[in-house]
């Protein structure tokens, strides 16, 4: 897998470098990115760079309170950044970032419809970021212990009392939420917050330990201290890898996000960014991402451009058919409410 | 003019001397009370002010409010971790004193020529990462951990237990294995400093050995106690590392929801307020350990 | 002077209330004390004298149980306390450095051998009170350690030991950090307690006037010996070896002979004395610088030139140099004709010399 990846990113590489001559210059500018660590691999971007003449310089943060915090101190280091669903209508709002021209962005057509057309990346008629990766949050259990099922309730099942993890997050909520049937998992009322609450107060028992960084989950699974827990797809992938014996589910609906490119205001690189953003969004930057990193990308047609193997490994058939039921982190309006129920089922 | 010169002249190495005094204390003082002002006093200061102001959609309002600490008053949850921060602290720093004291005692008087090989051993760990350190707590203590093998291998139990991680026992453990040093060390050094011929005077007048340790050791080691007390309380109830990486479900510290209100919840002011509070209980905390210590001093 | 025996003292008289039979105290292989036999008088102020390292403190350690012997035992009030700890033992010390508990005030730390005792409270009050009260130091009972001066440190030291009513009170180096005058009205002040209380005393020290001041006896101790043992005029006025001579009061010391008629000669032949009544052999012949008399070098054949001297108020040392050998004589300030450079005759009383064997 390690060669193939090689073969292909040089490949895609050597195509650009070819390609570069036909396109406008960016002579020496630099483009400046605040992204996850992964999101900005040379297997997709030193084309881009080769094509443009220009080079990215790229800032990773460790989560996404980080992004908040460096956009409020000041967007001005940073010409695009890199958000998730549940904080980007607050990103708009608080005005760190300016809306798009999808005219310089062909490739946003491409998008799954359902996910180009989620609500919070747009405002008053105007779109403010491209969604480039989505995610799912799926409920991973190690495969002998629970070979069957596929039912988030197996976390609340009393035949796995004490050998149960959750994650230290307001995701959580929404899971469960979403779990018990309600419908406006981010935005519930006082009553669906309080059953919520009363749900993880009863769940408690059976509860190992609530977890916060992915690597604490993969070790609670490696060293078999837990059987089931919500994670990430991440965490599931890597413990495969590692050879612990865990399979995951999606929720029902299934749950996810969207990690979206943002052009960061008064960005003096507009045009190169829009540029940026539609690179990455084509099918073989997606596809290619898709490979390396186990990323699932929003665009369908890289479908041509990635393994086969690759496709199925990330369950793209049930997500491509699920779509359109499909829940995103949103925006949380009481988002400092949900933290406080959170803590209140660890101090109940 | 001349007249001038000839009364200024003798005052004048005079002022030198005086000036260069004024240099002097200005550049050893002048440091300190920079440090003073920009690490301790300005940030004080900072989170106070912060801790009255009200947040709204990242912006934070700078208008007078007790909403806050209302919050903080009314909702049962943040007494629950104030109190188990206490708890927590109150139970490491007893057992830290009490087994830091006796490591100290035995490397001071009865570990002889292993002395400076103990006291080395006693040093490493500090060397190492705090988050190391809580890790491997966690595979000692784990359902697949040395400990749980052991019990498994000699036959006390016949499938791991799970009270030993993930629980007020598993943080508290952690916290005491990473503070008995801080208190051994500075205990160590005030029982070296006790002159041997005070032991001896106590013998003398017909104190047996656990009198002497009692009336003249202990309270001569009190400041060493009472400084390594101080360092466990306050680090141990500030910690979120170890009640994240070993709580488990039950030990929510107040420390973790401060960070959970500057983090996630983009809630300065309500994490200043938090924080408030926090540095009003340990400074109460230093401020009666000190008085304990002068009246015995 | 005059006796040339060397006395192994170890004289058995009068009621023993410390005892040393047959003593040895090894530190690895350094001998501390060696084959030390000794009785501490009921009611007497003995002395232990000599220079650093003599095993003077080793002795009072041994009493005071901080040591134990290698060999032989020792005896308080007639019981062996070979296996008694210092806590269990009917003695108490006053430390060189005093060893105040600086935690404690004055009067707790007077109190504190009665408390660990356990005796009731008001007992305790009343003896400290009157404890406080005989060394002056009622209005500083409530005072710390740290806020006293070095004598009345002293006094709190004594008092706290005393305070027990102890067998025996040990003094190791009492006066030691004290000032020159302070010094003297201690050594009266204790020399009182002596006898007023009338304590047993055992007390350390390497100053001579101190243990010629205060002491019954003295017992002069080299190298983990002890020398001689005796009264401070006779271990002054006879002391039994060259050692003694010169630590106390110091001495002059001539190559000499004694021959088959009893005369005893320098070695360049000077007749100093006749009617030894010794065979004939080998001496050092000791004088005190006090018992030298400087005359006319007309006078007689013992000649000496002076190298220097010295005022010391009631009189003169005048450092005299003869061959090899270099002299001191103290003589009456108002003495008259001597220069450096001169020559003076030197005389002496036979009965003022003393005669130690060679080697």
């Amino acid at each position: 897998m390690q060669r193939r990846t090689f073969i292909q990113a040089t490949a895609t590489f050597t195509f650009g470098a070819v390609a570069a001559g036909s396109l406008p210059a960016f002579g020496g500018e630099e483009l400046r990115l605040l992204t996850w660590e992964g999101y900005a691999e040379n297997a997709w971007v030193k084309n881009f760079e080769a094509e443009h003449g220009v080079r990215l310089s790229k800032t990773y943060v460790g989560s996404n309170d980080e992004y908040m915090a460096k956009l409020a101190a000041g967007g001005g280091d940073y010409d695009l950044v890199v958000i998730v669903s549940s904080l980007a209508r607050r990103a708009i709002d608080a005005g760190f970032v300016e809306p798009l021209d999808l005219s310089q962005i062909p490739n946003f057509e491409n998008i799954f419809p359902r996910v180009k057309n989620v609500p919070f990346i747009a405002k008053d008629g105007q779109i403010y970021a491209a969604p480039t990766f989505l995610f799912v949050s799926p409920v991973t259990v190690n495969a002998k212990a629970l070979p069957e099922g596929n039912d988030f309730g197996v976390l609340f099942d009393r035949k796995n009392a004490g050998r149960i993890a959750m994650w230290d997050d307001v995701s959580t909520l929404g899971d469960v939420a979403n779990w018990m049937g309600i419908d406006d998992i981010w935005n519930m009322t006082d009553d669906q917050l309080a059953a919520v609450r009363a749900k993880l107060v009863e769940q408690k028992p059976l509860v190992r330990t609530y977890w916060s960084q992915q690597g604490e989950a993969m070790d609670l699974f490696a060293n078999n201290e837990v059987i089931a827990a919500n994670s990430s797809s991440y965490i599931t992938k890597i413990l495969k890898e590692r050879g612990v014996p865990v399979r995951e589910f999606l929720g029902k609906p299934p749950l996810g996000g969207i990690d979206s490119h943002f052009v960061v205001k008064g960005s003096p690189n507009r045009e190169l960014a829009h540029r940026f953003i539609n690179h990455i969004l084509s099918a073989e930057s997606q596809g290619s991402i898709a490979d390396v990193t186990g990323y699932m990308p929003t665009n369908p047609a890289s479908k041509a451009h990635m393994r086969p193997e690759t496709w199925t490994e990330l369950g793209l058939d049930d997500i491509s058919r699920e779509i359109d039921s499909m829940k995103f982190w949103d925006d949380i309006p009481r988002r400092a409410r949900y933290i406080e129920v959170l803590n209140e089922v660890k101090a109940a | 003019m001349a007249v001038q010169e000839g009364l200024t002249a003798p005052s004048s190495p005079e002022r030198t001397r005086l000036w260069s005094q004024t240099g002097i204390l200005v550049l050893f003082l002048g440091p300190a009370a920079a440090y003073a002002l920009i690490f301790l006093i300005l940030p004080y200061a900072s989170v106070f002010r912060f801790s009255v102001w009200a947040v709204e959609n990242y912006g934070i309002h700078q208008e007078l409010t007790a909403a806050n600490y209302l919050r903080i008053a009314e909702n049962p949850l943040y007494r629950a971790a104030i109190r188990n921060s206490l708890l927590v602290a109150g139970i490491v720093t007893t057992a830290s004193v009490v087994i830091g004291y006796a490591l100290a005692v035995y490397i001071a008087f009865f570990s002889g020529r292993g002395q400076s090989a103990l006291f080395f051993l006693l040093v490493i760990p500090l060397w190492t990462s705090f988050l190391l350190r809580a890790f491997i707590w966690r595979m000692i203590l784990g359902r697949q951990g040395i400990l749980n093998s052991a019990l498994l291998w000699v036959g006390v139990v016949d499938k791991p237990i799970d009270v030993l991680l993930f629980n007020m026992f598993s943080v508290c453990l952690t916290l005491t294995y990473v503070f008995i040093p801080f208190v051994a060390l500075p205990v160590y050094a005030a029982l070296e400093k006790i002159p041997k011929d005070l032991i001896e005077a106590s013998m003398d007048l017909g104190g047996s050995a656990w009198v002497t340790f009692r009336r003249i050791i202990i309270p001569l080691s009190l400041p060493g106690v009472v400084t390594g007390a101080i360092f466990t309380f306050c680090l141990s109830f500030g910690d979120f590392v170890t009640p994240t990486l070993l709580g488990g479900p039950d030990v929510l510290m107040v420390s973790s929801v401060i960070i959970n209100q500057f983090g996630a919840s983009f809630d300065w002011p309500m994490g200043s307020a938090l924080a408030v509070i926090v540095i009003v209980i340990v400074a109460t905390g230093v401020a009666l350990a000190t008085q304990l210590e002068r009246r015995n001093g | 002077m005059g006796s040339t025996a060397l006395l192994k003292s170890s004289v058995r008289e009068g009621d023993a209330i410390v005892s040393f039979d047959r003593v040895e105290k090894r530190f690895g292989e350094f001998v501390a004390i060696e084959d030390l036999s000794l009785d501490v008088r009921r009611g007497e102020f003995l002395t232990l004298l000599g220079p650093s390292g003599c095993g003077k403190t080793t002795t009072l350690r041994l009493i005071n149980g901080f040591e134990l012997p290698t060999r032989g035992t020792v005896a308080i009030d007639g019981q062996a306390v070979s296996d008694l700890p210092p806590f269990k033992r009917c003695v108490n010390t006053v430390f060189q450095s005093y060893a105040l508990f600086p935690h404690l005030t004055v009067e707790e730390n007077v109190a504190y051998g009665l408390v660990i005792k356990r005796l009731p409270r008001r007992d305790v009050e009343s003896r400290v009170r009157d404890m406080l009260e005989r060394v002056r130091l009622s209005d500083k009972a409530k005072r710390r350690p740290r806020d006293l001066s070095g004598g009345q440190m002293q006094r709190v030291a004594l008092a706290r030991a005393l305070v027990n009513e102890p067998a025996v009170l040990l003094l190791d180096e009492p006066l030691g950090a004290l000032d020159a005058k302070l010094r003297r009205s201690m050594q009266f002040e204790l020399r009182r307690m002596h006898q007023d209380l009338k304590l047993t005393i055992v007390c350390v020290t390497h100053d001579q006037e101190e243990a010629l001041t205060m002491s019954d006896r003295i017992a002069i101790m080299n190298s983990g010996e002890l020398i001689q043992l005796g009264t401070p005029r006779e271990v002054f006025e006879r002391p039994t070896c060259r050692f003694v001579a010169d630590f106390i009061g110091g001495c002059n010391f001539l190559a000499g002979s004694v021959d088959g008629a009893g005369v005893v000669k320098l070695t360049d032949g000077i007749a100093i004395k006749d009617g030894d009544s010794g065979p004939p052999r080998k001496v050092t012949i000791a004088v005190r610088p006090q018992n030298i008399s400087l005359v006319s070098p007309e006078a007689t054949p013992f000649t000496a030139i002076v190298r220097d001297v010295a005022y010391l108020g009631t009189m003169q040392r005048v450092a005299l140099e003869r061959g090899e050998v270099s002299l001191h004589a103290d003589c009456p300030e108002n003495y008259a004709d001597i220069r450096p450079g001169g020559l003076v005759g030197l005389k002496f009383d036979p009965e003022h010399i003393a005669l130690f064997e060679e080697g």
